[in-house]
């Protein structure tokens, strides 16, 4: 998936103060590659994250999805690209606490209806790439930071997406967690040509990042 | 993953509080069928009494309370029969003695232990049909005086059968048939000579309403203003008279039961509503992140109105269950009739349909009270939620 913008801006009205938290950003994602957005908190990253996943409307500018304008489609359309075409990886997991890890990615294959057969046997065999195959009927609650954002990505490849999102996905991470995730997240980005874009603070993936951009006050640059 | 296991376990994570919900909401249910069943009880009794005397009119004692035809209290003397009859506009007369009888100590209840119909014996097929008494029984021998039907509720009650031996008031009578119809009325009623019953009763040569049949081309109306005219002291009651009497009461009685209803339903859905909208805010997350995924909207609003239906499900299954058990409790003490008897018959007193009603209306509601909650639920965007808690 290539994904684009274009002057994209995005503020917000609190209280009397208005704060634009994307500025004009221009930026370009080519297919299969690896961009990384580096950023101090508060910088903007999340918000701009937000709206190539589709899940703000921006308040001015566009953002082109394999050259088609994203931004005016209905939330019903926005809804189906992210269900069938991304894939969501957050800093804090936000697996489904009720749900054990084959049931948390199992999910994401009920929202497209595919048979229950086919979304356990998908499911064990994430997992299982992931190096969780044995811990496939154990809770949220059950496993360690680690082990949750493993499940969370293997949620994230379940409906096989052309692009993963993945919001400060070692932010809650040791730091050898946090580079084994970065080595799953490269493997999947150089293996299946899914297109990875990672906002973070983590220099080991701006190492392995194809692409490097910078914000700051919203405003993007791009070094490489 | 199923949606129904996924509501489960949702509302196993606040397990008290689901408890309690579902306890509320069966709370409503069980006061819905426990006062739904024991007045609708009542109404059926006296709407089915209007099936007897059909297309004739009743003679009673001035001001006497009437119940569809049958008076409550009031005499009037027996000759009364031989000066109708006397009337060319009237077919025949048939003097009948009626008696509620309430529990001992109580003047008046909200249903009688039973009654008492004295009339003459070639006249009971007015009353009770051969079809309707249990095998072996039979209408009394003419002449008769010591012979007796009765209700079936009564024989259960006392473990009478057909050509038992009673002793009524110092009368020895014996049961020549036990009537096994549906009605309530007649479940609970002995009936009996005129004489037996004048005697028991202490009503020598007196009698408390006449059935009187007019002629084939004279109306009840004409017939009740011309009795009225040449008797004084009686009033007489056409079929629409008798009913308009008790309309007001079952409309009063339904009217209120609507009324309790609608309040327990309403405090029903705002209790629902309070509970799915602190779960659905506790789980603003899980709702964003399903969002994030792609989830149809559709989903979403599913899934809240799912767990709301589950707790009408169980809240409507145990207030139903402890509802059913507190109108026959209600009837027991009201009728006198031990508890153990009214088991069997529990789908007389709630009947199933009842049951289904309720159910469903429970379920409902339920769902009624989650809508505000899933629509919020939909409403749980990640951008929103993620800026709300960094």
């Amino acid at each position: 998936m290539k994904i684009s913008t274009v002057d994209l801006t995005r503020t917000y009205r609190i209280g009397p103060s208005e704060i634009t938290a994307v500025n004009k950003v221009n930026l370009e994602v080519n297919k299969a590659t690896f961009t990384a957005i580096v950023g101090p908190s508060g910088s903007g990253k999340s918000t701009l994250l937000n709206l190539l996943g589709l899940n703000d409307y921006p308040t001015s500018g566009k953002i082109f999805i394999d050259h088609t304008d994203a931004s005016l489609k209905s939330g019903r359309q926005r809804r189906k690209i992210r269900l069938f075409r991304m894939g969501f990886v957050f800093q804090t997991f936000n697996l489904l606490p009720t749900l054990n890890a084959l049931e948390n990615v199992e999910l994401p294959m009920a929202l497209t209806q595919k048979p229950p057969k086919e979304q356990r046997e998908k499911a064990v065999r994430l997992l299982e790439n992931v190096g969780l195959g044995d811990r496939l009927y154990h809770r949220p609650r059950e496993l360690s930071v680690g082990e949750m954002q493993r499940v969370a990505i293997a949620r994230a490849l379940a409906n096989d997406p052309e692009l993963i999102i993945a919001d400060e996905p070692t932010g809650e991470l040791d730091s050898k967690t946090a580079k084994e995730i970065i080595g799953l997240l490269f493997d999947i980005n150089r293996k299946r040509k899914t297109t990875v874009i990672v906002a973070t603070h983590d220099e080991k993936i701006v190492e392995v990042a194809d692409t490097l951009y910078t914000i700051r006050d919203g405003k993007l640059k791009l070094e490489n | 993953m199923r949606l129904v296991t996924m509501c489960f376990r949702n509302l196993s994570r606040r397990r008290l509080r689901t408890l309690l919900c579902v306890f509320g909401v069966a709370v409503s249910t069980c006061f819905i069928v426990a006062v739904g069943a024991t007045t609708s009880r009542c109404v059926t009794i006296i709407t089915e009494m209007n099936i007897f005397f059909r297309g004739e009119v009743i003679v009673v004692a001035q001001g006497v309370f009437v119940i569809q035809g049958f008076p409550i209290g009031g005499v009037i003397p027996q000759n009364i029969v031989d000066d109708l009859n006397k009337m060319e506009c009237i077919e025949r007369t048939i003097p009948v003695l009626f008696n509620f009888e309430f529990r001992p100590g109580e003047t008046f209840g909200i249903l009688p232990v039973n009654a008492t119909i004295g009339l003459p014996v070639e006249e009971w097929s007015m009353i009770v049909d051969l079809s309707t008494l249990k095998r072996g029984g039979r209408l009394p021998q003419a002449n008769s005086t010591k012979e007796v039907i009765i209700g079936c509720s009564i024989a259960d009650q006392y473990g009478i059968s057909t050509d038992s031996k009673i002793n009524l008031k110092g009368q020895e009578l014996t049961v020549c048939g036990i009537i096994e119809g549906p009605s309530a009325l007649l479940a609970r009623s002995i009936i009996m000579s005129l004489e037996i019953a004048q005697d028991i009763f202490n009503y020598p040569m007196q009698i408390n309403m006449a059935v009187v049949k007019p002629k084939p081309n004279v109306t009840q109306e004409s017939l009740a203003s011309r009795i009225e005219g040449e008797m004084s002291h009686v009033m007489v009651l056409t079929e629409n008279e008798r009913n308009d009497l008790v309309k007001p009461v079952l409309e009063a009685v339904e009217n209120w039961n609507m009324a309790i209803q609608g309040i327990l339903f309403f405090l029903s859905v705002i209790l629902v509503a309070i509970v799915g909208m602190m779960s659905v805010s506790e789980r603003r997350r899980d709702f964003a992140t399903l969002d994030a995924m792609g989830a149809p909207l559709s989903y979403v609003f599913r899934l809240v109105i799912l767990e709301t239906a589950l707790i009408g499900v169980l809240g409507g299954i145990l207030g139903i269950a402890f509802g059913s058990l507190a109108a026959l409790v209600l009837s027991s003490i009201y009728t006198n009739i031990p508890l153990a008897q009214f088991f069997p018959s529990i789908f007389e007193i709630v009947p199933p349909v009842y049951m289904l009603e309720i159910s469903l209306a429970v379920v409902a509601v339920c769902c009624v009270g989650g809508i505000i909650p899933a629509i919020n639920a939909t409403r749980m965007r990640i951008a929103e939620v993620l800026r709300a808690e960094y």
